[in-house]
């Protein structure tokens, strides 16, 4: 009897010191979260697929627009990093369907942050080190695990497709499909959010809108969409270097 | 408070006696061993691993069940049909029919997919992609008026009453009673055998990647058409679709052979109607290229007889819907370049996957 009171109360020490050791953690932890919401708008003006278009002279259709991003990181002043994702999918072609959803946006949430004041970048694209992989290396429920997004002829995975058509002769026909999918570790790009993220205890929230016509711009005119409707001609990366070069400037930060 | 906890053991003494344990009425299967082996698959060496639901791990004598299910007719409602006659190993799991036909002679709104490596497909089954898991997709025929037409509480109790299938389904599953024969089990049985059924790796195409053989001259320029290597030749945009060790992305597309004025006037919505978003309507499951030869007639609808017919398909640039795949367009290949195109993707053939033993009919 006395060696099962002794157990007892044993139990309620440790009870009670795992108790006060989780008090105390919790309150040592001034911690926050951060949502990241990804929004795509044409012209600023969210985007809308299927919807027209102005494009020029001429109308175009949005039937596809998704990425991968990577390496999504924050840099406290002391150049310690946090990286809160390796990878993830912004897939605005199965979100983007009305008004309501494209507003929305696509939502990543983080948390367990310290509080603190952050430089934050992420990147567009697969990072090298995963690039050199495939689809099936990865479980069915990796977002890698896309044999869609992976093209044998490049030996790398697709890091960006836009897909859409384009009405050539103003008739309201969009009979010219065009594709861009960029890929291949020559365009990964990296881009630094201008200002710095203030993480508090309070849910801290960042929005950046990818504005579509902004990636078309070749230097101040639209790119020839019908001279140059796919890219898939290796010698031919005029077009998604294009893409990729755009995106620093077609990422606004809210 | 000894108030209420007396109210409550008073009360649950009255609710034991209320319920009392149930003495199940089948057969009693306790003197059969369980002794569950796990299944080793035979998977080549460049697929990667079968990912299998955690709840139901193959065993071998649970596929072996699986097997007897999938050919035994009992599963019908006049004991003529079962999976097997959608899904014929001489036709690479499917019965070379535009529509197949049930037990009432009437014909499916589709043609049957193969079921080749399909413990590869995560992303849905079926066409339309409205069936999430195989486990789920072995519930379906049996209760479709179309299909096998009968009802799973028939079934089970022709299985419960069986010489044999009791004793099975305990070395599978270790059920103690006969009563626990579920249509849950009998699916995930069917569900085990369906996931073995894997190419062989031993395809033209697969000893050529594993550097045993090469391709001829025209199957090599077919090959480059096929995933756009050779800048001097066109592009037959083939592997942007199929690709990968499966020769299918698993992907849900409209290749253009329905012509539709606005996204509501697909006759056949497919992956439409199960997402339920309205850019999807008219998109159907990319099919696996491997031993496509043997899987014709072609496309959900079995449209195209031939597999040159699919070809023509494709070069012309299909039919005209808002939202058909951008890589549908006109391609302009010459006939000898089609051939080729057709050369390499001969080489998936895949006759060994179609005679193994462990596929066949065990009641053969």
């Amino acid at each position: 009897m006395d060696v099962l009171i002794k157990e007892i109360m044993l139990m309620r020490k440790i009870i009670a010191l795992v108790g006060v050791m989780a008090l105390f953690a919790s309150c040592g932890d001034d911690n926050g979260s951060l949502d990241i919401v990804f929004k795509a708008t044409y012209d600023n003006n969210p985007l809308i697929l299927f919807d027209d278009l102005d494009y020029g002279d001429n109308k175009i259709r949005i039937t596809q627009s998704d990425f991968y991003i990577s390496d999504i990181t924050l840099t406290d002043e002391d150049g310690s990093a946090i990286l809160l994702k390796d990878i993830d999918f912004v897939d605005f072609t199965n979100t983007n369907t009305d008004l309501g959803s494209a507003e929305s946006g696509i939502r990543f949430s983080y948390s367990d942050i310290p509080e603190g004041t952050y430089d934050m970048r992420f990147s567009v694209g697969v990072p090298q080190d995963l690039n050199s992989q495939k689809p099936e290396d990865f479980s069915s429920s990796h977002v890698l695990n896309k044999q869609g997004y992976f093209w044998d002829a490049w030996d790398s995975f697709i890091f960006q497709k836009i897909q859409g058509k384009y009405d050539v002769d103003q008739s309201g026909n969009f009979d010219l499909g065009f594709i861009f999918h960029t890929g291949t570790d020559n365009l990964y790009r990296t881009l630094l959010l201008p200002q710095p993220i203030v993480i508090t205890s309070d849910p801290t929230e960042v929005v950046l809108t990818l504005d579509h016509k902004n990636l078309f711009l070749d230097g101040n005119q639209l790119f020839d969409i019908e001279a140059n409707p796919a890219n898939h001609d290796p010698d031919n990366v005029g077009p998604i270097q294009m893409i990729a070069d755009n995106l620093a400037s077609s990422f606004l930060v809210q | 408070m000894r108030k209420i906890l007396f109210v409550l053991l008073i009360s649950s003494v009255f609710s034991c006696g209320d319920d009392p344990t149930p003495v199940p009425s089948g057969v009693d299967l306790t003197d059969i061993a369980y002794n569950p082996v796990e299944y080793s698959f035979k998977i080549p060496d460049h697929f990667p691993e079968i990912e299998q639901d955690p709840a139901n791990i193959a065993t071998v004598d649970g596929v072996q069940l699986g097997r007897m299910l999938f050919y035994d007719p009992i599963m019908s409602k006049d004991s003529t049909m079962s999976c097997f006659s959608c899904h014929a190993m001489n036709g690479n799991f499917t019965d070379r029919l535009k529509f197949s036909t049930g037990v009432e002679g009437l014909s499916t709104p589709r043609s049957a997919m193969t079921l080749l490596n399909i413990g590869y497909h995560y992303d849905g089954l079926l066409w339309d992609g409205r069936s999430p898991n195989l486990e789920h997709l072995a519930l379906l025929p049996i209760e479709d008026p179309i299909e096998l037409n009968t009802f799973w509480p028939v079934v089970m109790e022709k299985l419960k009453n069986h010489d044999e299938y009791p004793s099975r389904f305990r070395k599978a599953f270790g059920i103690e009673n006969s009563d626990e024969m579920t249509k849950e089990l009998a699916a995930k049985a069917i569900a085990q055998f369906t996931r073995t059924i894997i190419s062989s790796g031993s395809s033209k195409f697969d000893r050529v990647a594993a550097g045993l053989d090469v391709f001829t001259d025209d199957e090599y320029e077919g090959y480059e058409m096929f995933f756009d290597l050779n800048p001097d030749l066109p592009d037959a945009e083939c592997g942007h679709c199929h690709s990968g060790f499966l020769f299918t992305t698993n992907e849900y597309l409209n290749n253009g052979i329905t012509e539709a004025a606005t996204l509501d006037d697909f006759s056949d919505k497919g992956f439409g109607m199960v997402s339920g978003n309205r850019f999807d309507n008219g998109k159907f499951k990319v099919p696996t290229l491997r031993n496509i030869e043997f899987s014709g007639p072609y496309m959900h609808d079995g449209r195209f007889e031939s597999f040159a017919d699919v070809l023509q398909h494709y070069n012309s640039g299909g039919k005209s819907s808002p939202n058909k795949n951008e890589l549908i367009y006109p391609l302009g290949l010459t006939d000898a370049q089609l051939a080729k195109l057709t050369k390499f993707i001969e080489t998936l053939r895949d006759t060994e996957v179609l005679n193994r033993e462990e596929y066949s009919n065990p009641f053969e």
